[in-house]
């Protein structure tokens, strides 16, 4: 993948942050996440740390819990 | 080739499911591109930044604030991303190890998840939009 190709990824990302204000969601983390995930180095190698993507895992699992969790009862 | 799930969940003052068509785009991993662990974590990432919408719908249908379907329509789509977790702790395994071969399998596994993810949300009546 390249260059473009991960900024357009990471863009279309992006573009999903209005929803996730107006939902009320912090997006700050996960705006951090994504643009460390599109550094490279000189040679274009992405320079993402296992820490950064480590990270991300778990923010995808934990949002993910929450997502297929049974709703509970209407009232 | 390659597929997309994009999320806009507001319309006027009622939080609602409306549009399917430009969140997520995942390409078809191949021997030639292969799932390194930064590009798998791109695409976590960028699921991930559309589960988190779909968690905004969640909580509005909640507290009553969704449109009237929204159980049927969270139903509907957890019938998908129940099956993610699997995947994607397969997914993890091989590209840790580098399995190319198998971490290829399961990325195409997950693309095609997000495939159906689309016709159903197709077949709940919502637009999906122009999909690359």
């Amino acid at each position: 993948m390249n260059a473009a190709a991960i900024l357009a990824l990471v863009g279309q990302g992006l573009a999903l942050l209005p929803t996730l204000i107006e939902t009320g969601i912090d997006v700050t983390q996960r705006i951090e996440a994504l643009v460390g995930l599109t550094k490279v180095d000189s040679n274009g190698n992405p320079t993402a740390t296992p820490e950064e993507i480590a990270s991300v895992r778990a923010q995808l699992d934990t949002d993910l819990a929450t997502f297929n969790a049974d709703l509970p009862p209407e009232v | 080739m390659a597929s997309a799930l994009g999320l806009a969940l507001f319309a006027g003052g009622c939080t609602t499911l409306s549009n399917i068509g430009n969140g997520i785009s995942l390409v078809t991993a191949s021997v030639s591109n292969p799932v390194t662990p930064t590009r798998e974590a791109q695409i976590e990432g960028v699921i991930d930044t559309a589960i988190a919408a779909l968690n905004g719908y969640r909580q509005a249908c909640i507290q009553g604030t969704a449109d009237k379907p929204c159980r049927a329509n969270i139903a509907a789509i957890q019938k998908y991303t129940r099956q993610m977790p699997t995947l994607i702790t397969q997914l993890r395994t091989f590209v840790d190890n580098n399995d190319q071969i198998n971490a290829t399998v399961v990325y195409n596994q997950l693309l095609n998840l997000y495939a159906t993810f689309k016709t159903t949300a197709a077949n709940l009546g919502y637009n999906v939009g122009n999909l690359p």
